[in-house]
């Protein structure tokens, strides 16, 4: 929601039980209203005044916005602090040419974000919230500036309980410069050695430590269309056009999407949601496309489209292929090549469709073959074991087969509850198959098949 | 025959030689059977081609007649791909069979459509020496796509075919039979050969 601040509006809010104006726009300051005021004197005296309620969630999203914006100017950015956005420029002030140039580059890019920003410039973060707090766009250079600048606020400033406030005040302490004159142990005797912290800060001799805001990278754009459209034909461009930027966003931050959704919105309908998800990260557009048209092909509309919006929030870093410095055959082509034959295959047909082999070390039949595993043990010599396992043994009756081999008895597996105790046998079938089956012996001593020779 | 013979006959377009073919025309992938080797055309399974075996019931002795082909390409570095198996592939004697089991690779699926698709997609990938597929139902066009896309990524497509099922498309079709003295092979077609051929294997 857009809010247009050159008209008259106030945001609302709730604080102890009253509703009160929490915030107004410039044009309504100009009427008279106060931040502070009810909401019925508010009105009384600007009748056009429109008021909406705070949003913190939206707030928050736009100190995050912001916070983004700052990363373009300093590596340090906190938002640990409550209403504002620390940036540490003192170690970048020599690439922007000098406090001057970046506040204005900053003003400058929140502008064009949307935002009007309080720029205060301070040797410490508390005393650069403190004068933003206030309203000052200063700059203090030097720590030694901290005092003689910071003296003459109100002590109001501080934020400190109402209590504290009045005491200070009934003691004729108006301005920060009258606490600095006072002795320092009687200020932590009579006020608490918060208050002594506090000042403390502020000038920098108490270390604050503050959490630095990392920018979780996520990947959404959308597209709205000129009109509702059916045929893929038609939409897809704007999807091959939220595709590039995709993958120029993740080429700038040398990552790679692990999966991909596309929101394909209609009227008055919830959105169709596609997914499309990366065995390996991939940033390629023409693959991801080649699988978003196949995604696309084989999925009905439900109705038609009226926008398209791409999203991707799994990503991991980069890790190029390792090539050989005297490459001299195109393997890790191919290899590409295969993976993406590879996701093709998957999200058409599944996370499980895919397997690979694998033998582990285990007597037991059923264990001993193992879907995508990561290592392949070797085995030990066995007797022949057929290429065909049946998903579970079958029962089979005594007079069907003729046996050609002498008995493996195979007895495993009595330390986790999945005991077998079988004799396993080579026989033949009246078709001339070669089978493996076993005889149990324990239980019913009954005859199954559980695999085929081919 | 006379090696000037030879050499005039082979100069001139418009003949044809029905029971003779030019060896070395094409790849292939020995098939471990010396018999085999010699009544195929080009000496070994023909890769760039699409081969129907039929059988009689699934496990009749066609995986261990492609065996020894099948070890060999997955040795070589080629992907096996096993596209909707009857049953699971067994690890254990593949590995006993000398496989190198990290190129193989089986795909789950249930639709005739998929089955299709995906072999396909995995013949033209190029990264697979050999694809078995056990599809219920191909029609000709499906026959025809997978032949180029064989051909486009040089390698063995392998369709099994349970009686009642038959697809002529096919550039190789060969069937097979369990005997009480080992398997029974038929070459019924071969590209390259009009020589029909009946042999014996002992496997």
């Amino acid at each position: 929601m857009k809010i247009d601040t050159a008209q008259a509006v106030a945001a609302l809010e709730t604080s102890k039980g009253r509703p009160g104006l929490y915030a107004v726009s410039a044009a309504t300051r100009q009427a008279g209203v106060e931040p502070g005021m009810s909401q019925s004197a508010a009105q009384a005296l600007c009748p056009a005044l429109s008021l909406l309620p705070r949003n913190p969630q939206a707030e928050k999203a736009a100190l995050q916005q912001l916070a983004g914006i700052g990363l373009n100017f300093s590596p340090w950015v906190s938002l640990d602090r409550p209403d504002c956005l620390l940036i540490e420029i003192g170690s970048c002030l020599k690439l922007f040419g000098g406090s001057d140039r970046l506040e204005q580059d900053l003003r400058d890019a929140c502008l064009a974000a949307g935002y009007s920003p309080v720029i205060a410039i301070a040797p410490t973060a508390p005393a650069a919230e403190l004068l933003a707090g206030l309203g000052l766009e200063m700059q203090i250079g030097a720590r030694a500036e901290l005092r003689s600048a910071l003296g003459p606020l109100p002590i109001a400033a501080l934020a400190l309980d109402g209590k504290t406030l009045g005491r200070l005040g009934n003691a004729g302490v108006r301005y920060l410069v009258d606490l600095w004159r006072l002795p320092r142990d009687g200020l932590a005797r009579r006020y608490g050695s918060g208050l002594l912290q506090r000042l403390d800060g502020l000038l920098g001799l108490q270390p604050t430590a503050l959490n630095a805001f990392h920018n979780p990278p996520a990947f959404a754009a959308s597209c709205e269309l000129p009109t509702e459209l059916t045929r893929l034909e038609h939409f897809f461009p704007a999807i091959a056009q939220l595709a590039a930027a995709w993958a120029e966003f993740l080429k700038q931050r040398d990552a790679v999407a692990l999966a991909v959704a596309l929101d394909l919105h209609h009227y008055r309908r919830p959105p169709t949601r596609l997914k499309l998800s990366f065995r390996h990260g991939n940033r390629d557009v023409d693959h991801c496309l080649a699988l978003l048209r196949e995604k696309l092909e084989r999925s009905p509309l439900p109705a038609p489209v009226i926008g398209v919006e791409l999203l991707s929030d799994e990503i991991a870093p980069y890790q190029p292929a390792a090539c050989s410095l005297f490459a001299d055959e195109p393997a890790a082509e191919t290899d590409s090549e295969w993976q993406a034959t590879l996701d093709q295959l998957q999200n058409r047909l599944g996370h499980h469709a895919l397997q690979r082999f694998a033998v582990a070390a285990d007597h037991r039949p059923e264990r001993a073959h193992q879907s995508n595993a990561a290592e392949t043990e070797t085995q030990t010599a066995a007797p022949p074991r057929p290429l065909w396992l049946l998903p579970a043994p079958e029962p089979l009756s005594g007079d069907s087969f003729t046996l050609l081999s002498p008995a493996e008895r195979i007895e495993s597996g009595w330390w986790d509850n999945q005991a077998v105790r079988r004799d396993y046998f080579i026989g033949q079938d009246r078709l001339g198959r070669k089978l493996w089956l076993f005889r149990e012996l324990s239980g019913d001593r009954g005859w199954y098949l559980h695999g085929l020779f081919g | 025959m006379n090696p000037a013979l030879a050499d005039l006959l082979r100069s001139r377009a418009g003949i044809w030689r029905g029971l003779h073919c030019d060896h070395a025309a094409w790849a292939v992938v020995g098939s471990g059977f010396a018999e085999l080797d010699a009544s195929l055309p080009g000496g070994g399974w023909p890769l760039g081609t699409l081969a129907e075996i039929a059988i009689p019931a699934p496990g009749c002795g066609e995986l261990r007649l492609l065996l020894p082909a099948i070890a060999g390409l997955s040795r070589a570095g080629r992907r096996i791909a096993w596209i909707a198996p009857p049953y699971r592939p067994y690890a254990p004697a593949l590995s006993q069979a000398g496989v190198a089991l990290t190129q193989l690779l089986t795909v789950n699926a249930d639709k005739d459509h998929d089955i299709a698709w995906c072999a396909e997609k995995l013949l033209r990938s190029g990264g697979c020496g050999m694809v078995l597929l056990w599809p219920r139902r191909l029609d000709a066009r499906q026959i025809r796509r997978l032949q180029l896309a064989a051909e486009t990524g040089s390698a063995l497509a392998v369709l099994f075919a349970l009686p009642g099922q038959s697809y002529s498309g096919a550039v190789l079709r060969v069937a097979v039979r369990p005997s009480a003295s080992g398997l029974a092979v038929d070459i019924v077609k071969a590209r390259g050969s009009l020589r029909r051929a009946s042999l014996m294997l002992s496997l």
